[in-house]
């Protein structure tokens, strides 16, 4: 076995922050108007509007529970979303978008005050903090617990270097910095989960073909073999199970991967101010494209790494009379429960690949962190400055403009530190979570838990004729 | 609206932490033992808490199935509420129905 993180890995790792700040200073040049700071001016490139969407969508969770998830349900949680995406694809931009961009507000519920009341408004505002702060506390918080185990390193600086790395250079290159270092992050995630692949093929001399056969095999074995106590059980979904308690099937999963997007295209500031700060209707479809499609080949990779890291390790597990299964695996995660599936993919990193290429891994993993954590400080910057200035207008004022000459940049950078420092402090709070809990299972039961809400509210608003006080 | 925020919240929480407030409910004794179909009767009425077989023995309800109820409730609710509560007169350009209608929010148009 190979070492932890050697000292060339620490040095990728830092050059990695330091790259991101220097691009948050980068940015910060360009910064006079409300609009530079929360929409690039309305002048940013579709393609890489459309990675920064994807790249804030995929969290660090996602990057840490799918390769994991190979190991509870096989494929089905992959095919399951590729299923959801033809119809939220559709959805969201017949729907969606066109609808939403003929506004150009800065915050999106601007609009629950012009279709409901203020009070709605308010709500909406406050669903997405919530949501939000939740969202990216979790996030730092997984990545940093995942990078704290792995590394060996105390958790408490892990979430102190995540959060307050991307905080700065969020709070000095606002939506500009958030959109560009999202791009670098994207090539981080692509070529950290490639490198494994490789690596693994390289190792074993095996592909595709074994990985698939060796993910089957240990989905057929595993449910009846004798597993030490506190193991979860894989368990291979059906096509469709009416009974909700069956985990996951692939109907199911696809109901609620369509429901969730849908949602987060619909009500969430996160992903819509991505399509405000592009110049048009046809440059913000064009974004929606690229960012579902770039969505695509990340999950696709990620099933690849779960499966080459089942063959890796199962390719070396004794099945011994008894029926147990006995899998070498690296560093904790010997038990195998189903929090320490999450754990698989960025301990393989750290224990097995050569040093520089384990540290380009945790990398990805931080990238992966850093573009959620960067955008959700941004976006509730954003809604909290214009909620700010939203109560400084005139009632008259508000219903006759939707936008503000007046540049708050000032104000708008110290609410982004503030929401930074939030974040992190909300992050290292979470570690009272339930340790049963693996992500997948996580997410719908915290911050997913007001996703459906918060988009279900905006749902309502394009398509009801109800609910709003006579004026 | 506010009101079917509400339910859909409350849905999203009783699903997702089904099995733990099933537990706490048994361990009040308020809700011993009831019928095995509560659980889905839970799943679309959306709501409140105790419905529950939950109380013992019964594995958590699948994360898949929280975020579908709860937007399931919420837009039953809106459409449901929608015959108690009065509408805004002028919706022009603000629905999917009147996206074509002048609305000074557009830029267009303004």
């Amino acid at each position: 076995m190979l070492a932890v993180l050697q000292n060339v890995d620490y040095a990728v790792l830092i050059g990695y922050m330091a790259a991101m700040l220097a691009m948050g200073v980068w940015f910060s040049r360009y910064q006079e108007s409300d609009d530079d700071y929360f929409l690039g001016g309305r002048k940013m490139p579709w393609f890489a509007v459309g990675l920064s969407v994807i790249a804030s969508l995929l969290s660090s969770l996602t990057y840490l529970s799918e390769p994991g998830e190979v190991w509870n349900s096989g494929v089905t949680q992959f095919f399951g979303k590729m299923l959801a995406i033809p119809l939220e694809m559709a959805f969201v931009i017949i729907f969606i978008v066109p609808f939403m961009m003929r506004f150009r507000f800065t915050s999106a519920y601007e609009y629950l005050e012009y279709r409901f009341s203020r009070n709605v408004r308010t709500l909406g505002v406050i669903l997405f903090v919530a949501m939000a702060v939740l969202w990216m506390g979790f996030v730092v918080f997984l990545s940093s617990r995942a990078l704290a185990e792995v590394m060996r390193v105390n958790l408490l600086v892990v979430i102190l270097s995540v959060g307050i790395v991307s905080t700065i250079y969020t709070y000095m290159g606002g939506l500009k910095a958030v959109v560009w270092t999202d791009v670098i992050q994207v090539l981080f995630l692509l070529g950290g989960g490639l490198f494994a692949i490789g690596y693994v093929a390289w190792t074993t001399g095996t592909w595709l073909p074994q990985w698939y056969e060796a993910a089957g095999q240990w989905l057929q074995l595993a449910p009846a073999a004798n597993l030490a106590a506190g193991q979860s059980r894989p368990e291979p979904a059906a096509f469709f199970d009416s009974s909700p308690f069956v985990r996951s099937t692939i109907i199911t999963v696809a109901i609620s991967m369509s429901v969730w997007h849908i949602c987060t295209h619909a009500g969430n500031q996160m992903t819509l101010q991505r399509y405000f700060s592009t110049k048009d209707l046809k440059a913000a479809r064009r974004s929606f494209i690229t960012g579902s499609l770039a969505g695509v080949v990340l999950n696709l990779m990620l099933l690849v790494v779960g499966m080459a890291m089942l063959y890796f390790y199962f390719s070396q597990a004794t099945i011994t009379a008894n029926g147990t299964i006995d899998i070498p695996l690296d560093g904790n995660l010997d038990e195998l429960k189903r929090r320490d599936r999450d754990l698989i993919f960025a301990t393989f990193a750290t224990e097995r690949l050569p040093a520089g290429l384990g540290g380009a891994i945790m990398a990805a993993l931080l990238a992966a962190a850093m573009s959620s954590i960067d955008s959700g400080i941004n976006s509730i910057a954003t809604v909290i400055s214009v909620e700010i200035k939203r109560h400084q207008q005139t009632e008259d004022a508000i219903l006759h403009t939707h936008t503000a000459a007046q540049s708050h940049v000032k104000e708008a950078r110290w609410i982004t530190l503030a929401c930074g420092l939030f974040i992190t402090v909300a992050a290292y709070s979470l570690s009272f979570l339930p340790e049963k809990w693996g992500a997948v299972d996580a997410m719908p039961r915290t911050f997913n838990a007001i996703t459906p809400a918060m988009g279900g509210l905006f749902l309502v608003a394009c398509s009801c004729r109800v609910w709003a006080p006579s004026p | 609206m506010i009101i079917g925020i509400i339910l859909s919240l409350a849905t999203s929480i009783s699903l997702g932490y089904f099995t733990e407030i099933g537990h706490w409910l048994q361990s009040k004794s308020w809700l011993p033992g009831i019928g095995y179909t509560s659980p889905n009767i839970a799943l679309l009425g959306g709501t409140v808490t105790g419905t529950a077989r939950a109380l013992t023995q019964v594995p958590g309800i699948s994360f898949a199935w929280i975020m579908p109820c709860s937007l399931t409730v919420l837009m039953v609710s809106a459409w449901l509420l929608s015959f108690v509560f009065p509408n805004r007169k002028d919706l022009a350009g603000l629905t999917w129905q009147t996206r074509k209608q002048p609305c000074h929010l557009v830029a267009d148009e303004a």
